[in-house]
């Protein structure tokens, strides 16, 4: 081939490269499955809830089954208050991520804390809260560009072989991001005892720390002589699994040393709520959760 | 700012808008390189600017004077080397020296506290240290042994030294193979600039959708490393993790090379199928290409390279392959990976010719492939491992042969997937088959489009580039 005739050639691959690349983006996005959840939606999601410059009367904090578990705006209609859900995976109450929490509150406003209480959250492993720190790390520009361009990016969503599968297996695990920072999470079919054996081995290698429980207590004073109102509750889970960590927490314990330092332990049932995965609950049970704090929160007000 | 993000994607669309611009006019020309070069590498923080262009300066005016005054010439070679590789000691391996200090006089019963007392600005390895220091050094070495010409102006220099493809995260180029090509005037016509996009896509897809893909298992695996875990799961872990560093690496050097192109430079082959070398030194002569003819070249050659007796070859060998793996990081683990290789260079010299013969059948080809890959597998467990300890316990589980056969859901996950078509496209690119024979514009357009396509949509998850810590 002559070389006039290459770079012809070239030339012509260049242009059709630049027009047919959209429409076959276009045409194997619509081949695809459709994803029960954007990762892009919630990368945006954690960027927002890091880096979120609004106050708040009333946050929650706590892990995955808190914001997986509070839906604030059911909270916020209740008690006529802004809520925020300040919840990340596997956290643990430690000073650093209840400082930062509480940046967020209003101080004209209510000064409400509600602590949703996972008994993972009192391990050393949870103190190191990697999942807040990683979040913490993000620089502002990779903040922006998560909150601002990847919501409209969600179309271009990764997928992986599993997630197909699962679609034609017709599993789905849909979680609806919230700006509020509530995940409502769904998963069909449901498997209350899934998560068992993962907590189980989680529990042999990771002892609740009472150190880390009389730091909670001792922050919860410091707390309320700033003025700040605070509550905490046990978050229901599948019964398998309370049972499992009931072998390995002592709440009543808590419940009375939470007590002692003048906040107030919301009684919730431990039964009645569904998990879809025997650790978080499903939409509805949340809604339900929701529901049941905020009149707690309007008798202890 | 990684080559597979967003701002990445404006500022090389940025780049080249104006690129066709600039390209003809001799000092535009480098000023657009050194200024948006800085933005690439401000981006991550632009402090960090004042230490590239500081030590680029040193380097500039001690090749200047090299030239200016040869009776004097050491000096300046040795202010050069000083500056670059005093760089790299304080913020690289400051704190592993201050640690390693405080260990031995605490093993004396001597408490002190060296590793206090280093300044807070050094804890941040400033992103490419290791790359432009190389970059820079080579040109002062080269004007020092005569080898290269000087560059014009200082802005020449900081164009070579700060060309932003390769300034992070290499391959680390030679002052006389860029200076000529960046002096000639740049004639870029189609057929280069698509061959430089398909090279590019094909790094981004080794990158986003081979390496990123395949490192989920590889992380997942060394995430619980424990003495009774399967050893057939650590085998696939660590052959997922050879080929995840491979395409990681080879990803970004292939996305340098491509970007290189389209601004009509030549940047030399930097990975050449290097898991299918039939002996050490060939997979050194296919793994890093760029480094290891820094270290053949600056310091195995220095040091006498072969020409001074069997033992002093072995000892030469020794010293370069260690200071190849503390070039990597400021950890023990990356020294005794040096070492590894040292020691199979070592056995390969004495014993070669004993072992296998080159011939190309098939029984011999696989034994071959098997008899570097495997100690190659075993060295990158040290290369990959945080700390002794879990190098040695990950060593435990490969050679305990403990079997629990629980591989099924590990076979048929997404990883394993994309290691098979990885290492399919490998065995492809090798044996330089061919889909089709047809040049069609068409066919190829389609071809580029659909492996875009399947970049957007299995990518993996992202996660920086490997060689971004070194």
């Amino acid at each position: 081939m002559t070389e006039n005739k290459k770079i012809k050639n070239s030339r012509w691959a260049i242009v059709l490269s630049i027009t047919l690349t959209p429409v076959m983006l276009y045409l194997m996005g619509l081949c695809l499955p459709k994803l029960p959840y954007s990762q892009m939606s919630m990368d945006a999601f954690w960027a927002k809830k890091i880096a979120n410059p609004k106050k708040y009367d009333i946050i929650f904090i706590g892990d995955s089954r808190i914001y997986r578990g509070i839906n604030p705006s059911i909270v916020s209609e209740m008690t006529n208050a802004s809520v925020l859900n300040y919840g990340f995976s596997a956290a643990g109450l430690d000073s650093i991520i209840i400082y930062e929490a509480i940046k967020q509150l209003d101080t004209k406003g209510k000064k409400m804390v509600v602590f949703g209480i996972s008994p993972s959250a009192f391990t050393n492993e949870a103190i190191k809260n990697e999942h807040f720190h990683s979040l913490k790390k993000i620089n502002n520009k990779d903040l922006w560009i998560r909150k601002n361009i990847y919501p409209k990016l969600t179309y271009f969503d990764a997928y992986s072989l599993a997630e197909i599968k699962k679609h034609l297996n017709k599993e789905a695990y849909s979680q609806i991001c919230r700006a509020d920072g509530f995940i409502e999470s769904n998963k069909s079919p449901a498997d209350s005892n899934a998560a068992i054996s993962a907590y189980e081995d989680y529990f042999k290698h990771n002892m609740i720390s009472d150190l880390q429980q009389q730091k909670f207590i001792a922050l919860l004073q410091i707390l309320q002589t700033k003025g700040i109102k605070c509550y905490a509750f046990r978050v229901p889970t599948a019964l398998p699994m309370t049972v499992l960590e009931n072998s390995v927490f002592d709440k009543q314990h808590l419940k009375l040393k939470i007590n002692q330092t003048g906040a107030h332990w919301f009684f919730i049932p431990q039964n009645g709520f569904k998990s879809y995965d025997g650790s978080h609950l499903n939409g509805a049970s949340a809604n339900k959760l929701s529901q049941i704090v905020g009149d707690s929160i309007l008798i202890y007000h | 700012m990684l080559f597979n993000s967003i701002p990445f994607l404006a500022f090389i669309l940025l780049f080249f808008g104006i690129w066709p611009l600039v390209k003809h006019k001799n000092t535009l020309k480098w000023l657009w390189i050194c200024c948006m070069s800085a933005v690439f590498y401000g981006w991550w923080d632009w402090r960090f600017l004042f230490l590239l262009f500081s030590t680029g300066a040193i380097d500039y005016w001690a090749g200047k004077f090299i030239l200016q005054f040869p009776s004097k010439k050491k000096f300046w070679l040795w202010l050069s080397l000083t500056t670059n590789i005093g760089s790299l000691v304080i913020f690289k391996y400051s704190t592993w020296l201050a640690t390693a200090i405080d260990s031995g006089f605490a093993y004396c019963n001597v408490h002190t506290e060296f590793k206090n007392a280093i300044p807070e600005f050094t804890l941040v390895l400033p992103v490419g240290i290791s790359f432009y220091t190389f970059n820079s050094m080579s040109y002062t070495i080269d004007l020092y042994r005569g080898k290269s010409k000087p560059a014009e102006n200082i802005l020449h220099f900081f164009a070579f030294i700060s060309f932003f493809p390769h300034l992070v995260a290499g391959p680390i180029i030679r002052a006389k193979d860029i200076l000529q090509q960046l002096t000639k005037p740049i004639h870029t016509n189609a057929v280069q600039i698509f061959h430089g996009i398909k090279i590019c896509i094909w790094g981004l897809f080794q990158k986003m959708v081979l390496a990123d893909n395949i490192a989920v298992l590889v992380n997942d695996q060394f995430s619980s490393v424990s003495e009774h875990s399967d050893s057939a799961q650590w085998w696939i872990c660590m052959v997922a993790f050879a080929f995840q560093i491979y395409f990681d690496f080879n990803g970004y050097s292939t996305i340098a090379r491509g970007i290189a192109k389209l601004c009509g430079i030549h940047f030399r082959l930097n990975f050449n199928h290097p898991y299918f070398a039939n002996s050490f030194q060939n997979f050194w002569q296919r793994w890093h290409i760029s480094l290891s003819s820094f270290f053949r070249d600056y310091v195995y050659i220095s040091l006498g390279g072969n020409r001074k007796g069997k033992f002093r070859t072995h000892i030469n060998l020794w010293t370069t392959m260690l200071l190849s793996g503390l070039w990597h990081g400021a950890n023990i683990t990356f020294v005794i990976w040096g070492a590894l290789h040292a020691f199979y260079l070592t056995i390969e010299r004495l014993f070669y010719k004993t072992t296998f013969k080159v011939s190309n059948k098939p029984v011999q080809f696989l034994l071959r492939f098997l008899f570097v890959f495997i100690p190659v597998l075993v060295a990158w467990t040290f290369f990959r491992s945080k700390d002794w300890n879990e190098a040695i316990t990950i060593i435990r589980c490969l050679f305990s042969f403990n079997l629990h056969l629980g591989l099924k859901e590990l076979l048929i996950s997404n990883a394993i997937f994309w290691l098979v078509v990885g290492v399919l496209t490998e065995l492809f690119l090798f044996y330089k088959l061919k889909l089709t024979r047809s040049n069609s514009p068409i066919l190829q357009a389609v071809m580029l489009s659909l492996l875009i396509s399947i970049i957007v949509f299995f990518r993996g998850p992202e996660q920086q580039f490997i060689y971004f810590q070194f």
